[in-house]
């Protein structure tokens, strides 16, 4: 979430970039490529499809920078990211079969990035384990309720939010995150992940 | 109420489908905070008596907490732009804009081409009536079979014209036989690009020298609905046309060639009221008779085609928008 200070400067940044300075843009990109890329990756479950969509993400949103209406740059960023992952998914389903398999292995086993461990503090609720779980449970899902669901509970968006970045209305969004989560816990519960985690959260 | 905890998937009976995602939907906004105050009170009356309905409740908490632990990835590598990599601005929204106006300029041609042609008070107003297109043959048709009631009306044209004298010189009267005789046509040749040439004085009074003025009359009514050249070849021999059949046709065909110019003058004289009484051409034509192209028709079906086609770009692109967002970005 922005403070409405670095929204300001998010903003003169822009107003900058559609002047044509591409140093500008380049900050912009480093100070959200991280958001843009965990979103293309929890999208699509692939190292390689989500750095190719993020870097597709970001020309598309440098040629289209003067479109850019002042609305929440965030927002506005994950919105041209999450089309550029539909569209990658798509042109991979074209793709000849031995690709196909290579991508169907590929979500299967997510390829978790060795710098992602995140911080695992005490009262962490996620050991190892769940953590591995709940993301091959989040490539089970469908892709439209993985996006909502991944941009409500990863990245924090609010409904609203998430419907501007989807294009879905509101009521949908409510919907496919309860659906989600809903889906989450059943497919842990399956695996047997859910219930130890409930008991130390208790103990 | 007891809820099926561990089975996976969606449920075979649609009802208990709708159930499972209602209950999952309550859940998901008691956990949010978007439930009305009412509505939280009925979810927490349920948790109260329903264990499994609070482990369902635990179970999507854990959920939607572990996903906030999964927490921002840090990108394998930087996006930044170089400047040789750097792409263009998209020209979809000058695409579309321009597509718009385009729509919008075609729609205006196509309402001119209909209303256009009323107001300026040309051929429309016959149009108008039938709700057809007019073109050269039925105006023609039309104002042939008008001059030929008429003439029926008068009491023929054949009976005047035949128990008249021959006269020694039809065209030494061009100001009686020639301005009267060919009233039909000359009342609407001036005006009129239909009008044949052979309807004026001058060529009733022309190299053929015997050319009635009875048969000029008639003949300036036949040759609206006769092909030009031959119309105008006929009025010059004082030969009639063969090609028509419309009553003034007839009539003219049944004049002989020594008809008294007075007599046929009278009779030229009623078919021009009559002529006159049915023509609308007293208003510029948008017809275009020397090749037959009826410049108002194609106009409207080449605006009614540009209308469509920058109508379904635009409907295109709209909808590109509208389902990718801001031009597939």
């Amino acid at each position: 979430m922005g403070t409405p200070a670095s929204d300001a400067e998010t903003l003169a940044l822009v107003a900058r970039v559609q002047a044509g300075e591409l140093g500008a843009f380049n900050t912009l990109v480093v100070r959200h490529q991280d958001a843009a890329y965990s979103l293309a990756y929890r999208f699509m479950g692939s190292r390689q499809a989500a750095e190719d969509a993020t870097q597709e993400a970001f020309l598309r949103a440098f040629r289209n920078i003067r479109s850019f209406k002042g609305q929440r740059f965030r927002s506005w960023l994950l919105s041209i990211v999450a089309n550029a992952c539909r569209d990658e998914l798509r042109k991979r389903r074209r793709r000849p079969q031995r690709s196909l398999d290579q991508a169907r292995m590929d979500w299967d086993r997510p390829d978790l990035d060795p710098a992602d461990e995140g911080p695992s503090p005490e009262d962490a609720v996620l050991t190892a384990d769940l953590r591995d779980a709940l993301e091959r449970a989040l490539l089970q899902l469908p892709e439209e309720w993985r996006l909502v669901v991944v941009l409500s509970d990863v990245h924090g968006l609010s409904y609203d939010e998430v419907a501007q970045v989807a294009n879905i209305p509101l009521g949908t969004v409510k919907s496919r995150i309860a659906r989600a989560r809903g889906r989450l816990r059943d497919i842990l519960t399956a695996t047997g992940e859910l219930p130890p985690a409930l008991e130390r959260r208790k103990g | 109420m007891r809820w099926d905890f561990f089975r996976r998937g969606e449920p075979e009976d649609p009802a208990a489908r709708t159930g499972s995602a209602a209950r999952d939907e309550r859940l998901s906004a008691y956990l949010d905070g978007d439930l009305a105050a009412e509505e939280q009170r009925v979810v927490e009356t349920d948790l109260e008596r329903d264990a499994g309905l609070r482990t369902m409740l635990e179970g999507m908490a854990l959920v939607r907490d572990g996903m906030h632990e999964l927490g921002m990835m840090q990108s394998p590598r930087s996006f930044t732009i170089t400047a040789s990599r750097r792409p263009r601005s998209s020209g979809l929204p000058r695409l579309e804009l321009g597509m718009r106006i385009a729509t919008a300029a075609a729609s205006v041609a196509l309402v001119a081409a209909f209303i256009g042609p009323t107001f300026l008070g040309s051929s429309s107003s016959d149009e108008a009536a039938t709700g057809q297109p007019v073109t050269v043959e039925s105006r023609a048709a039309k104002e042939g079979e008008a001059a030929g009631a008429a003439a029926a009306q008068s009491g023929t044209v054949e009976s005047l014209a035949a128990s008249a004298p021959a006269p020694n010189d039809g065209a030494a009267q061009p100001g009686v036989g020639a301005a009267g005789g060919v009233g039909g046509g000359l009342e609407t040749a001036p005006q009129s690009p239909e009008a044949p040439p052979a309807a004026s004085p001058e060529n009733a009074s022309g190299p053929a020298g015997g050319a009635d003025a009875g048969s000029a009359a008639a003949s300036g009514a036949a040759e609206l609905a006769a092909p030009t050249e031959e119309g105008t070849a006929a009025a010059d021999s004082g030969t009639p046309p063969t090609a028509p059949t419309t009553p003034v046709a007839e009539a003219r065909s049944a004049a002989p060639a020594t008809a008294d110019a007075s007599a046929a003058a009278t009779a030229a004289g009623e078919v021009e009221q009559a002529t006159a009484l049915s023509s609308t051409d007293d208003e510029p034509s948008m017809v275009d008779s020397s090749d037959g192209v009826d410049w108002v028709e194609w106009t409207r079906i080449g605006a009614a085609a540009a209308l469509v086609a920058l109508g379904l770009g635009t409907l295109g692109l709209w909808w590109r928008r509208r389902s990718y967002g801001r031009y597939g970005m």
